[in-house]
């Protein structure tokens, strides 16, 4: 109950400090609105911010789904070929550490200008990518030993080995990474509609730079407070799915 | 039943693991192998059972038998209920023996915990999960590596009555490493000591099995055997 109350209680108190502060100090709107307006600012539009954030979600998804498949593939082909990762792993690491921003302009030449979407997708997936790959990867070198014997003896198949063994094994890391990268695929897909643009469809990003350039400072933080409620959303629903599939290794 | 000859086996680097090793096991019999650490006595069990390549010599079965392994730690699957668990070497071999399965689990006390996970069980009870699924693949021979060695010893005692009850049940032949001495006495028909990848001696405890644990364990057999093993295990050390 505690761990409900207490950051609820946390968020209403600074609200309020918030309003306070404000209205006592009559600063001023484009500055710092009080939250009463930042929540009229939402409720003006409601279907543009519903676009906007479907938007956003959606370049999120695409890309955080591209992350699973190719990180889980390619952790499995690592594990299969020592070789291959000594070859490939730094690559990987070169994508994850070389700033999203200073990468995103060079793939938005290369799917084009009218493809920004597509941009979008390709560099929330750089971001999020890693983790995956790094945690699926740990997870599947992370198999019992005596498990992994036990198996050679009565004669497993490699299939029988994956589906029994290796999937069951690296699945609690999988589920952990998802709760880093899903944060890193809507920062990523934050980024990319900043560097490549809108596409055809707006998203919150570009929403929040609309409000910043015409000074509708309520705008630009109902954009952020719906971006940081979609963060926490995928966090706890990753969380959720996580307290749920590896209920069973709790016993 | 089993014939070991001239077995060697090492690691890259020069180190020599197991040098020219022979032995021979009869049918039904409880074999300890006893020794320091290093000595190879888990990387024989490991050889024998086909998870490493002998480098030189010859393991050679009269008929080859059904195994299983049993190893130091339980290593269940903490993802699967004691059942599936149990149920692992029929499902890998294509066909699940319910039969074989209810009767291992029955063998071990275990047969009201299948829906359990291992998380849920204590140490005594994951090691009889661990036998149980060793059972299951309906073995002729079972190999153990210090499968007690982490319990205390009340749960020891009594995981050594039940694997005497198993061999006599089932006319298991048992290959048992251990660290202890008194187990190794109380448990085995003969204890092998081994020494740096060696067969060093063999002491072949005579308990009178017709009596209780009890008396067994006071008996002055007991008492000889362990001795003798101490004496062959310091000896030349």
């Amino acid at each position: 109950m505690k761990r409900v109350f207490l950051p609820i209680a946390a968020f209403i108190s600074v609200l309020v400090f918030w309003d306070y502060y404000v209205t006592l100090n009559d600063v001023p709107k484009f500055v710092l609105p009080p939250p009463l307006s930042i929540w009229a600012a939402l409720l003006e539009n409601v279907p543009l911010w519903i676009d906007a954030s479907g938007a956003t979600l959606w370049v999120t998804l695409q890309a955080l789904l591209a992350a699973i498949v190719s990180g889980v593939l390619l952790a499995l082909t690592f594990s299969l070929s020592r070789t291959f990762e000594a070859t490939v792993y730094p690559f990987a690491v070169v994508l994850q550490v070389t700033p999203v921003v200073a990468i995103a302009p060079l793939v938005l030449i290369w799917v084009g200008i009218d493809n920004a979407e597509r941009a979008q997708v390709i560099i929330a997936w750089l971001v999020a990518f890693f983790p995956i790959l790094a945690n699926m990867s740990a997870g599947l070198k992370s198999v019992d030993a005596n498990l992994s014997d036990l198996f050679k003896l009565y004669g497993a198949t490699p299939l029988q080995r994956f589906r029994l063994l290796l999937w069951p094994t690296a699945q609690p890391y999988l589920l952990a990474s998802l709760k880093v990268s899903g944060g890193l695929a809507l920062i990523g897909g934050v980024v990319a509609e900043f560097v490549a643009g809108s596409g055809t469809s707006t998203g919150l990003a570009w929403r929040i730079i609309e409000a910043g350039n015409r000074l509708q400072i309520e705008k630009m933080f109902a954009g952020l407070l719906l971006l940081a409620v979609m963060g926490m959303l995928i966090f706890y629903g990753f969380t959720l799915l996580e307290w749920y599939v590896t209920r069973r290794h709790r016993g | 039943m089993l014939q070991v000859r001239d077995l060697s086996f090492g690691y890259g680097g020069g180190v020599t693991v197991l040098d020219a090793l022979s032995m021979d096991i009869a049918e039904g019999d409880v074999v300890s192998l006893l020794g320091p650490s290093g000595c190879g006595k888990s990387t024989i069990l490991r050889v024998i059972a086909e998870l490493l390549e002998a480098d030189e010599g010859d393991v050679t079965w009269q008929n080859i038998p059904e195994l299983a392994f049993v190893f130091q730690d339980p290593a269940l699957m903490p993802w699967a209920t004691v059942d599936e668990n149990v149920q692992l070497p029929g499902r890998l071999k294509g066909k699940i023996d319910k039969k074989a399965v209810q009767d291992a689990m029955a063998a071990v006390g275990l047969s009201d915990m299948g829906h359990r996970f291992p998380a849920q069980l204590s140490g005594g009870q994951r090691m009889r999960a661990s036998v149980a699924r060793a059972l299951a693949a309906n073995p002729k021979v079972l190999l153990m590596d210090e499968p007690f060695a982490a319990l205390d010893e009340i749960l020891r005692f009594q995981m050594n009555e039940l694997l005497l009850d198993l061999k006599k049940q089932r006319g298991l032949s048992i290959l048992f490493v251990t660290h202890s001495l008194y187990e190794a006495a109380y448990l085995s028909d003969r204890v092998l000591v081994m020494d740096r990848g060696q067969i060093k001696g063999e002491v072949k405890p005579d308990l009178d099995r017709g009596t209780n644990a009890q008396d067994q364990r006071a008996s002055g057999a007991f008492t000889s055997a362990v001795a003798a093993i101490a004496a062959l295990m310091a000896e030349g050390s």
